[in-house]
């Protein structure tokens, strides 16, 4: 069971995140696109970490550090946007089809259906002729598909939920859907949107790196999906392990803290009132 | 009688599901099945009186609960509360019906939403209603159903309460509004005797002390003859018997009936009660078409004038017959038994019979049984069919009248329905042919 | 006498959980003879399934029999292995209807195709000679023969039932454990089963441990009857005996918790409180928060159940005032109908 110094834990992580990507820029040793040489002139080739450059360099001889900083805020914004839409789209499909059933279902989840048809790069590619590439539509793009999956589970949650007798009661003492909705079922798929959260911000952060490389958004936002596929082009992926690693790791904390921080959040609001009580009764 | 009208009337109310057709049936454009869960229920309730709904699971006691609650659509006949009509009630009414009509049911585990507070449970119904002194009426119905200090229970969730608790909460749920009805849905079957206990008295307690009626649904006659004055026997979607509980329990008349109440186990090992004779389970409530329900089971279905039967034997063709227009007769399943050898039809009818009947039958009854199996065998179902009707139909293959007398016993059977002359004889609303 | 079929005999389960060692079952005695129908009734948790389950080996991983003896026909069985109870106990001499007796079933074989595979394991028999005790069975509780080669969802609830008794019963074992058999079902279909019961008794002389939290149905089936509350035995004794002449509170409060059809009108009986949580030692009476007699000598020792009539050397409670609870428990509910009084001093008692 999470408590509340885990819950406060994973909001430390998440919070320094965020602070990277608003202050990481400013951090930043040396510019993301400046190349590095060594004493003797050459190039500094995917060097290993050292004094000046602690995480070492990339093959073009950029620092990784600064691009780690810098590649923050990238990465924060597609985590924050990508995620966000996957979460709200899929939320409100699944429960509006779960909840009203009926054709309002019938054609909200073959749409659905539909979407999942839709493969993501093509798409990509023709939404990018009308939206024009750049960094926000890579974004967009990625939430405009990945919504799906979460809203077919959260259809089937919001049905289980629907048939609990606490529904009907609510329903015959008079509550109107809305209320429903937001009183019972939400609380009761929270659980479920929260990890389809930290999954789709994950997604969203490794996808648009993929993006970026079909020309879909601009490639010298060196966002840390985009240094992990920088890396494994240019080959260097396993001798120089420090260049890829640090964004990696990121990505994965990233993701893991805001699943854990959801669950954890989401216990502590439900937390059960008996030990706060038994306080207030001695009292 | 007075003027005043009833509390609740419930006039031939009906709710028919259509069952779930395959894509092939829409392709083919077959009928949808009907399941005739609630078909042609008339029951009253007065103001503070307490009646209960009896019946096996499945013969439609829930459908009809969630229908008078308006959780289902009627497929047919009405619910009039206080003299209106519940299907020409304006938003204004079905507000004041959904203040005034609550609900508790069976499962207190699933009852209460795990995310909410018992406060924020018991201060919804308020909310929706827009009722104010929400924490002093909370803290009141706490105390009424004895979830005492009410401060120790306030904060906590579903999950911390024992099962009896969490059925106190739906009750306090239902209570708090002050309504004049209670639906109660087999509300102590899942709790433990010495709780169910405390559940069921307080329920009582509520029906005297606070003038709320209740409709009491269950499978269990034990707490039925507790808590409620009438009782109301419902078979298949149909309430075959209405009678108050001590007339019920000492002299029930439909022969469903006398089958429940012979079975009820009587907590004492001095008292010597004969086991049932019934056997089988109630059939699926789909397209039931005309007759009595209850006539594949019924151990005193009425053989026609015309033959000489045991009663045994007649019942058990009765069985046969309904198998068998049901299509439903396991012939593959017999001839394995054959083992190998299947060329004979004889055989085959003999195999059928020793299968489904174990009683002797003699003479022309023999004769047209056996003529019968072998029509079936020969793959002319309809012939063995049509045979076995022309000989043994029963007056039980039209549905009964219901019978009232000026007690306001109420009854459906061919057993009444006939010769009962001093009884005064409703129009009957369920013989209408469609 | 004969050697009873089965015996037990100070019997003491405990878990080992999280929080410590609990006590489920605590010093539980009790006999079982042949062709009796023996029953086992208490509120869920009271140690019911715990005692049935120690007596086939089936405990869960982290229970174990602590103390006590359980006797088959007069051999220890509480230490037997797997190989032993399979050998030489399970189904061929005692018979399991597990509390979920419907989904016990594999719904992917048919019942003649688990039944054949029980039968290879427990005997010798071949498979047609164990098809042919099915069948027979099958027609012992009501069930077409023919339907031995049905798949389980071919049945429906109250066959599914009778099915798995019949599985239970096909190798004629001679003793049942059934937990709650019927509790799921209907008084109509309950009471079809009770009648195959009845009959399979009648016919093999079988033995029956039946567990259920449905006092009416042990009073009505059953010669003996065992009243459990919280791992203790309040009472043991014939059920006529504990019927007319109760001695436990608790034994018989909670008989009259039950509605009774024939007296409409009586009030129920109301047992205050919850059974109390045990740990590894219960040095005192486990009724002793509820009972409305009880004195500071029940939470100083735990009684024992000890005989409370000298003509009837099976009827014993484990009460320290089994001599005087039921008079003083009688005298002071009022012989008319107006109970509430009591109601209201019990609850002002606690
Ligand atoms: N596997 C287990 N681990 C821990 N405690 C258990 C386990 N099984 C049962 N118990 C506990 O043992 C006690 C008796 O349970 P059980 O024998 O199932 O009672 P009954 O059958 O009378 O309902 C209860 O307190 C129950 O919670
Ligand atoms: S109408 Fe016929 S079948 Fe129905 S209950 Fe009466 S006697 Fe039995
Ligand atoms: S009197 Fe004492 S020993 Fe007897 S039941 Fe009550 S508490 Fe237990
Ligand atoms: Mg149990």
């Amino acid at each position: 069971m999470l408590n509340d110094r885990t819950t406060a834990f994973y909001f430390t992580i998440l919070m320094f995140i965020v602070f990277l990507g608003i202050f990481g820029p400013m951090l930043a040793p040396y510019d993301v696109l400046t190349t590095h040489y060594d004493d003797n002139g050459n190039i500094m080739r995917a060097e290993p970490p050292s004094l000046a450059h602690p995480l070492g360099t990339t093959h073009a001889g950029y620092d990784v550090l600064s691009r780690v900083l810098v590649g923050a805020q990238p990465t924060v914004l597609t985590g924050l946007i990508g995620g966000g839409m996957i979460l709200t789209i899929g939320t409100t499909i699944g429960i509006t089809a779960g909840y009203v059933g009926g054709r309002t279902e019938t054609v909200l989840m073959r749409f659905t259906d539909f979407v999942y048809g839709v493969p993501l790069i093509p798409f990509a590619i023709v939404l990018i002729t009308f939206m024009g590439v750049g960094f926000l539509s890579s974004i967009v793009v990625i939430g405009l598909i990945l919504w799906r999956g979460a809203a077919r589970v959260i259809r089937a949650q919001t049905m289980q939920v629907k048939q609990y007798p606490f529904v009907k009661v609510a329903k015959a003492t008079g509550a109107s859907t809305p209320r429903i909705i937001v009183k019972h079922i939400l609380p009761n798929v929270a659980p479920m949107a929260i990890f389809f959260l930290a999954m789709g911000v994950g997604y969203a952060i490794v996808l648009q790196a993929g993006l970026t490389f079909l020309g879909v958004a601009d490639p010298f936002v060196p966002s840390w999906g985009v240094m992990i596929r920088n890396a494994f082009d240019s080959g260097y992926m396993a001798s120089a392990p420090w260049w890829s690693i640090t964004p990696g790791l990121l990505i994965g904390i990233t993701v893991l803290s805001t699943f854990m921080f959801g669950r954890g959040y989401e216990d502590l609001i439900s937390e059960d009132g008996a030990s706060a009580e038994a306080e207030t009764v001695t009292a | 009688m007075s003027d005043k009208p009833p509390l609740l009337e419930i006039r031939n109310l009906k709710k028919y599901f259509e069952q779930n057709s395959g894509l092939l049936d829409m392709l083919l454009r077959r009928e949808p099945n009907h399941v005739q869960a609630v078909d042609d229920v008339s029951l009253t309730l007065e103001e503070n009186e307490s009646i209960a709904v009896i019946g096996e699971s499945g013969c439609g006691k829930t459908t009809l609960l969630l229908t008078l609650i308006g959780l289902h659509e009627m497929t047919g006949g009405d619910i009039i509360y206080k003299g209106r009509p519940v299907s020409e009630f304006t938003s204004a009414e079905w507000k004041r019906y959904r203040r005034n009509v609550q609900v508790v049911f069976q499962d207190p585990f699933n009852s209460l939403d795990p995310k909410m507070t018992i406060e924020e449970t018991l201060q919804e119904p308020l909310k929706i209603h827009g009722i104010g002194d929400r924490k002093e009426r909370v803290r009141n119905v706490l105390e009424h159903v004895e979830l005492n200090p009410p401060e120790k229970y306030l904060r906590r969730k579903p999950r911390n309460l024992s099962g009896g608790e969490k059925q106190r909460v739906s009750i306090a749920r239902a209570l708090i509004l002050e309504p004049d009805i209670i639906l109660a849905d087999e509300p102590v079957s899942m709790l433990d005797v010495s709780t169910q206990a405390a559940v069921l008295r307080k329920m009582k307690d509520l029906i005297e002390d606070f003038g709320v009626s209740m409709i009491y649904i269950s499978h269990d006659l034990s707490t039925v003859s507790y808590i409620s004055d009438v009782v109301n026997v419902m078979y298949l979607g149909r309430i075959v018997e209405t009678a108050p509980t001590d007339r019920i329990l000492a002299e029930p008349k439909h022969p469903y009936t006398e089958a429940l109440v012979s079975a009820v186990p009587i907590p004492d090992p001095n008292h010597d009660r004969e086991r049932t004779r019934m056997s089988g389970a109630p059939r699926d409530p789909v397209d039931l078409g005309d007759g009595c329900r209850f006539r594949d089971r019924c151990p005193s279905v009425i053989p026609p004038d015309t033959i000489e039967i045991e009663q045994e034997a007649y019942r058990e063709i009765m069985e046969f017959r309904e198998l068998l227009e049901r299509d439903e007769i396991a012939f593959e399943r017999v001839m394995n038994t054959l083992s190998g050898s299947f060329s004979d039809d004889r055989k085959m009818a003999d195999a059928i019979r020793e299968d489904y009947f174990t009683h002797e039958l003699t003479g022309e009854n023999n004769a047209v049984l056996k003529e019968a199996l072998l029509a079936f065998v020969n793959e002319k179902p309809e012939v063995a069919t049509e045979r076995l009707r022309k000989r043994f139909e029963s007056v039980c293959e039209t549905s009964p009248r219901t019978v009232e007398d000026e007690d306001g016993w109420r009854v459906a059977c061919h057993h009444y329905d006939h010769g009962v002359t001093e009884m005064q004889i409703d129009q009957p609303e369920t013989a209408q042919s469609d | 006498m004969t050697e009873p079929l089965l015996e037990v005999d100070d019997l003491t389960v405990q878990y080992e959980t999280e929080s410590g060692m609990i006590t489920a079952v605590s010093d539980a005695s009790f006999v079982i003879n042949e062709g009796e129908f023996f029953g086992l009734a208490g509120e869920s948790g009271c140690g019911k399934s715990t005692t049935a389950k120690s007596i086939i080996g089936g405990l869960d991983s982290n229970g174990q029999i602590t103390s006590g003896k359980i006797r088959y026909r007069g051999t220890e069985i509480q230490d037997y292995t797997e190989k032993q109870l399979n050998e030489e106990l399970r189904w061929k001499e005692i018979a399991w209807i597990p509390q979920s007796a419907m989904n016990s079933l594999d719904p992917l074989q048919t019942i003649s195709e688990q039944a054949v595979e029980i039968g290879t394991v427990h005997t010798d028999l071949s498979k047609a000679e164990l098809r042919e005790k099915l069948k027979e069975m099958f027609s012992i509780v009501g069930l077409q023969e023919s339907r031995i080669n049905d798949y389980p969802h071919q049945f429906s609830g109250g066959m599914q039932q009778r099915a798995v008794i019949a599985l239970a019963l096909f190798l004629e074992p001679s003793l049942i454990i059934a937990d709650e058999p019927t509790t799921a079902l209907d008084v109509i279909m309950q009471d079809q089963i009770f009648k195959h019961l009845d009959e399979i008794k009648a016919k093999l002389d079988t033995s029956l441990l039946l567990i259920t939290h449905d006092i009416s149905v042990i009073f009505e089936s059953c010669e003996t009857v065992a009243i459990m509350h919280a791992s203790q035995v309040a009472e043991y004794g014939t059920v006529n005996a504990v019927y007319d002449n109760p001695r436990h509170p608790y034994a018989f409060m909670f008989k009259a918790a039950f509605p009774d059809v024939r007296e409409p009108d009586r009030e129920l009986e109301v047992i205050e409180g919850y059974p109390p949580q045990l740990g590894e030692e219960i040095g005192f009476c486990s009724f002793v928060d509820r009972c409305p007699w009880a004195t500071e000598e029940c939470r100083e020792s735990a009684p024992e159940l000890e005989a409370v009539a000298d003509d009837d050397p099976i009827h014993v409670a484990s009460c320290f005032r089994k001599e005087e609870a039921y008079e003083l428990y009688q005298s002071e509910r009022p012989t008319t109908e107006s109970q509430d009084g009591i109601a209201a001093m019990t609850n002002e008692d606690d």
